[in-house]
């Protein structure tokens, strides 16, 4: 809470000081870098002019996205669209973050689905905690009809990518979503992305993810930085230029990976290598706002 | 409600000067707000009428 306060306070600071400044200060002509100068001042308007155009369009996202709501209301014809959906979790030493991440998926409002953990290279106790805790699950007194299925796989390749291209070999579902093993995920998570999914054009989807751990600076730090470029997500998202689906909430139908493959293994930022090609190949990609806030429906 | 208020105050200043990055940047700001008002009344339009079905 106090490095909350001292950073917000310094970045209170720094606008008031810039404010300041144009009172204060009176431009002086300098001979020293010129050519600095001038490239400063270019990059500078480039990077400005961008986030200008986004501070604009993005908040037109909402607009789109509560019209398809009405619009979908308004549709008396409404067939419904509850298509099976599997959940990988790559899990390599996650001994109690996985445990939390399934034990809230398993609370979703969207049932038709099935999750893979899949352990990749375990130094602690991931597999025997996941064992368990599908054992206690399926001997539950609240497992009951329709319900979610769990499974557990272990790939002896190392890195994230052939994690998750061992969940898709697995995979039923039409819609494969990847969430991360140390992610808390709210009830309506699934849901809201399926929604989605009802337009047949929408071929991936990211979720909007917030930093949890805000308590030491470096996760306020990141706390602002997910903030900034998840709300210039939304303007992507309105200009079809997604290029970052990210891991930690990501949604694929099926099809992307029998035209694109699987994910890359040779590359630790998969998912980021899987969005350029998702981009490359013309696939339409959206955001998610609000997600696992308020159901869509 | 903060940053909508810092906006404002650059606004002001830039709209009293005579230089013209500064006009362009008022204006920048000035469509960033005009823009956020209306998204955000038309998302809520939509909403109200969707609830009231």
């Amino acid at each position: 809470m106090i490095q909350k306060i001292i950073v917000y306070l310094l970045l209170y600071i720094i606008v008031l000081g810039i404010l300041y400044s144009f009172f204060v200060l009176v431009p002086t002509e300098s001979a020293e870098f010129p050519i600095l100068r001038l490239l400063i001042v270019g990059f500078a308007s480039v990077l400005l002019t961008k986030y200008f155009f986004y501070m604009i369009i993005s908040p037109w996202h909402s607009v789109t996205v509560a019209y398809n709501k009405y619009k979908y209301h308004r549709n008396t014809n409404i067939q419904a669209y509850e298509p099976k959906v599997s959940v990988l979790i790559p899990a390599r030493n996650e001994e109690n973050g996985v445990i939390t991440t399934v034990k809230a998926l398993l609370k979703s409002t969207y049932t038709n689905m099935e999750i893979i953990i899949i352990n990749n290279g375990y130094t602690d106790n991931t597999e025997k905690n996941v064992k368990e805790l599908i054992k206690d699950y399926y001997n539950s007194i609240y497992y009951h009809e329709p319900h979610i299925a769990l499974f557990y796989r272990y790939e002896h390749s190392d890195g994230k990518g052939n994690a998750l291209n061992n969940g898709l070999k697995r995979a039923q579902g039409d819609i494969i979503v990847s969430i991360d093993a140390d992610s808390y995920v709210p009830a309506t998570t699934i849901e809201n992305f399926v929604a989605h999914f009802r337009d047949p054009k929408t071929m991936a989807a990211v979720g909007n993810v917030k930093i949890g751990n805000t308590h030491a600076l470096l996760g306020v730090i990141q706390h602002l930085e997910f903030i900034f470029s998840f709300y210039f997500k939304k303007g992507d998202s309105l200009l079809s230029s997604i290029y970052i689906i990210g891991g930690a909430a990501g949604a694929f139908r099926k099809e992307v990976f029998k035209q694109l493959g699987g994910y890359n293994t040779t590359n630790i930022t998969e998912d980021i290598q899987l969005s350029v090609r998702l981009q490359a190949a013309g696939i339409n990609s959206i955001s998610i706002w609000h997600l696992g806030g308020n159901g869509w429906f | 409600m903060g940053v909508v208020i810092a906006m404002v105050a650059f606004m002001l200043v830039y709209m009293a000067t005579d230089s013209l990055i500064y006009h362009i940047v008022a204006g920048f700001l000035s469509l960033i707000l005009i823009s956020n008002f209306f998204a955000q009344a038309i998302t809520n339009l939509l909403n109200n009428s969707r609830s009231h079905e």
